[in-house]
């Protein structure tokens, strides 16, 4: 017999998992010829058996007999609260959209209001041209709208009467 | 993972625990209470083994089914319900730990605090005689074992637990997890053999003699597990 001074990492993972029955049959039986020829191993087998054995003196606690019915009430407590904060959210929701409505038409009626009345458009090259021709530079500077000159000078307007 | 390949139906069919899950996810009524009613031990038995404290395994516990009925939509049976059940309760029992990580609470027992005496599992350590069997009865027992489990890492834990308690193969606790079978593995040996070393006192026993130790590839283990790893065993001579 000669026996190892120790176990390696790979002969315990072996030991245990024959143990534990999940060893495949060539490591099985490599297990089982080590444990024929050595003390050691055979005592390392024991003491892991003894120490896996320990663990059945740890209590095994029962559920209460209300413990299902507790954790429907619970459950249903949950489900309440899930149900208020979805509300809450709608709620929370709601309002938002509500105040980001008030705010863009504040917003719109603000900008409205401060922006005072329409500037007409500056006159292009050839208004300016026919402002010089007909001398109306004098009260296009009064009124400042190429569109207005034009109307007051329709013939109906201010033509002479025949 | 040939299990989980398999299709949904193919479990529905097989699993009755599928089966009730499935009618949850449709909201039949009554279906959650059944739920509950039939996973509340096993699952209260393992939380209180992972936290070491049956108020807060309580409160664990439903939060996993508050977990689980939350979850029904997503549901889709790809295992063994019970690892659906028990990844939910891993989930929550590593954030748990990690929330109490956070939040250490003050621990007023003198005899566990402060650099001047040793703690309790440095106590298993040392001691080691007389023997265990005189001197301690099934209670304090496990008080001791549950000590020593407290000094496992939360994985190592874990796989223990669902290990002994729940006797999941490597595969299943592999899913529970989300690591390899390998990792399993490695991760119940080293698990072990730690636990080993804080129970030394308890596991230091007369050598039996050679007729009595295991000299077959038959070895010792629960019931359930003997029939479930009988296949591959008894093909060895």
């Amino acid at each position: 017999m000669n026996d190892p001074q120790s176990i390696s990492a790979e002969e315990r993972q072996n030991l245990v998992a024959y143990l534990d029955g999940e060893l495949e049959e060539e490591a099985a039986r490599a297990v089982v010829a080590k444990l024929s020829q050595s003390s050691a191993y055979r005592r390392e087998l024991e003491q892991l058996q003894r120490a896996w054995d320990l663990l059945d003196y740890l209590p095994r606690p029962q559920a209460a007999k209300t413990f299902t019915q507790q954790t429907v009430q619970k459950l249903q407590t949950v489900k309440m609260t899930t149900l208020l904060r979805q509300r809450r959210w709608r709620w929370a929701g709601r309002l938002g959209w509500a105040a980001a409505l008030m705010v863009a038409g504040i917003v719109t009626f603000l900008f409205v209001y401060h922006r005072g009345p329409e500037q007409p458009p500056e006159p292009t090259a050839d208004d300016l041209r026919v402002l010089e021709q007909r001398d109306f530079w004098p009260q296009y500077r009064r009124i400042e709208s190429v569109d207005f000159l034009r109307e007051l000078d329709h013939p109906d307007l201010f033509g002479e009467e025949s | 993972m040939a299990a989980i390949s398999q299709t949904s139906g193919q479990f529905a069919l097989r699993d009755p625990d599928i089966r009730l899950m499935l009618r949850v996810r449709a909201d039949e009524p009554g279906a959650f209470e059944e739920l509950v009613d039939r996973y509340q031990h096993r699952l209260l038995a393992v939380m209180h083994h992972l936290v070491g404290n049956a108020e807060e395994a309580e409160d664990l516990a439903q939060e996993v089914f508050l977990r689980v009925y939350r979850s029904r939509k997503e549901y889709h049976p790809q295992a063994k319900f019970s690892t659906w059940l028990f990844t939910i309760a891993n989930n929550l029992a590593l954030n748990s730990h990690r929330r109490k990580q956070r939040k250490p609470s003050v621990n007023l027992n003198v005899t566990d605090s402060g650099p001047l005496g040793p703690r309790p599992v440095e106590n298993l350590l040392y001691d080691r005689a007389p023997a265990p069997d005189k001197r301690l009865d099934h209670q304090e027992l496990a008080g001791v074992v549950q000590e020593a489990l407290t000094h496992l890492n939360e994985r190592q834990r874990m796989a223990m637990v669902l290990n002994k308690f729940e006797d999941m193969s490597y595969l299943e606790i592999a899913d529970v997890l989300g690591i390899s079978t390998k990792a399993v593995k490695s991760l119940l040996s080293r698990a072990r053999n730690q636990l080993r070393e804080l129970l030394q006192g308890y596991v230091e026993m007369p050598d039996k003699p050679e007729h009595e130790l295991p000299t077959e590839a038959a070895p010792p283990r629960s019931e359930a597990r003997a029939r479930r790893s009988e296949g591959k065993r008894k093909q060895l001579p």
